[in-house]
């Protein structure tokens, strides 16, 4: 058993659920959009707000959904290097009125891998020969969707291999995106009165 | 005294080996033979003739007709058979009709069972695959399209996505600890 957590494969290896694809360019919704007397033209303001952007992503879709053949779209979600998302999160930090120290950032990296904080997962840096992927963290709170023919295709026309995420890693990744989904907030927390 | 001419009756059809003729529909209520025939007599059954109102099932030995009880016909797989003509009078005045089953067939006071049952049918139907069946479905739809646009991308020209973070409060809360 290897302690790896990715294997690296042939762009002719069919996707499956856990490959993780650079500079992927994916359709998303202008934050903002017009609204009040242009809503009147719903399809005018849908084909403004669509904007075209380039982005890490990994693919979400059960990996059995696509081995069957069984979706016309994969699910993908963002992923990026730790340096990427330290900056964002010092920004968001500072936007709170918190000082983003280093202890804070050392807290939010654990909470991440322990899966406390749940729109993210942290994935393990990897060298197999001479490609080598960094600490990545995947951001389950934005959501893409291609074309499987599209990716595929793109995949192909690159002729580069990917990084695929092994087991049990890759079941890792779903459970952790089915528990951003599935978590429901209690309105009265647990009085914790162990503390008291 | 009825009661006791049929279970004599019965007990003497058992040992012999009567024959048969088998049920083409019939409903009836499954008992264990020690139940009080009397409440057989209650219970509205269908046997999809109109004299024959009562019906018995019983455990058949467990010697005699293993291999003959179970057969199919016409399609159909019946549990039971026929074992006993219409030659008693129940205390209602309705003929029994007994049959037996395979006791591992026969079910719990009370249940109520078919003469046929309907998976020899089903089996001649050709069965979906079972990944079809379960877990997830996935119907072709069709889309109703509001706009349909072409998009030309130069990718080199795309700009990066830029990560947003959210924070969860959690992360504070242990910085004020």
């Amino acid at each position: 058993m290897t302690d790896s957590w990715y294997d690296l494969v042939d762009p002719i290896v069919p996707l499956t659920q856990g490959d993780l694809i650079f500079d992927c360019p994916v359709l998303i919704w202008k934050s903002s959009m017009p609204i009040g007397e242009e809503w009147s033209r719903k399809s005018e303001v849908l084909q403004n707000a669509v904007n075209a952007i380039m982005a890490d992503v990994a693919v979400m879709t059960q990996a059995c959904d696509l081995e069957q053949n069984r979706v016309e779209n994969v699910i993908l979600c963002p992923h990026v290097s730790q340096k990427e998302h330290k900056t964002a999160w010092e920004e968001e930090m500072s936007a709170r009125g918190h000082n983003p120290t280093s202890k804070a950032w050392k807290a939010h990296c654990d909470d991440i891998c322990s899966g406390f904080i749940f729109n993210y997962t942290m994935l393990n840096r990897c060298q197999l020969g001479k490609s080598n992927i960094d600490v990545r963290i995947v951001y389950f709170h934005e959501v893409y969707t291609l074309p499987r023919l599209f990716l595929e295709s793109l995949i192909k026309s690159r002729n580069q291999p990917r990084f695929r995420l092994l087991s049990p890693y890759r079941e890792h990744l779903s459970q952790a995106f089915a528990r951003f989904f599935m978590r429901v907030g209690l309105p009265t927390p647990i009085e914790s009165p162990w503390k008291t | 005294m009825e009661e006791k001419e049929l279970t004599e009756a019965i007990e003497r059809f058992w040992q012999e080996d009567s024959i048969t003729d088998w049920p083409s529909s019939a409903s009836t209520i499954m008992q264990e033979e020690d139940v009080p025939l009397e409440d057989l007599g209650d219970e509205p059954i269908s046997t999809g003739n109109e004299d024959l109102t009562v019906a018995v099932l019983i455990p058949s030995s467990p010697s005699a007709w293993k291999t003959n009880i179970i057969q199919a016909m016409g399609g159909a797989k019946y549990l039971f058979r026929h074992i006993y003509g219409p030659k008693l009078v129940y205390a209602s005045g309705a003929y029994p009709i007994v049959y037996e089953a395979l006791e591992e067939d026969i079910g719990f006071g009370d249940d109520v069972i078919t003469s046929a049952s309907p998976w020899p049918k089903l089996w001649h139907q050709e069965e979906p695959e079972q990944a079809g069946r379960r877990g997830a479905f996935y119907p072709t739809y069709h889309r109703k399209v509001m706009f349909s646009k072409t998009m030309i991308f130069q990718t080199a020209l795309l700009p990066r996505w830029k990560p947003n973070a959210k924070i969860q409060m959690r992360t504070f809360e242990q910085e004020n600890d």
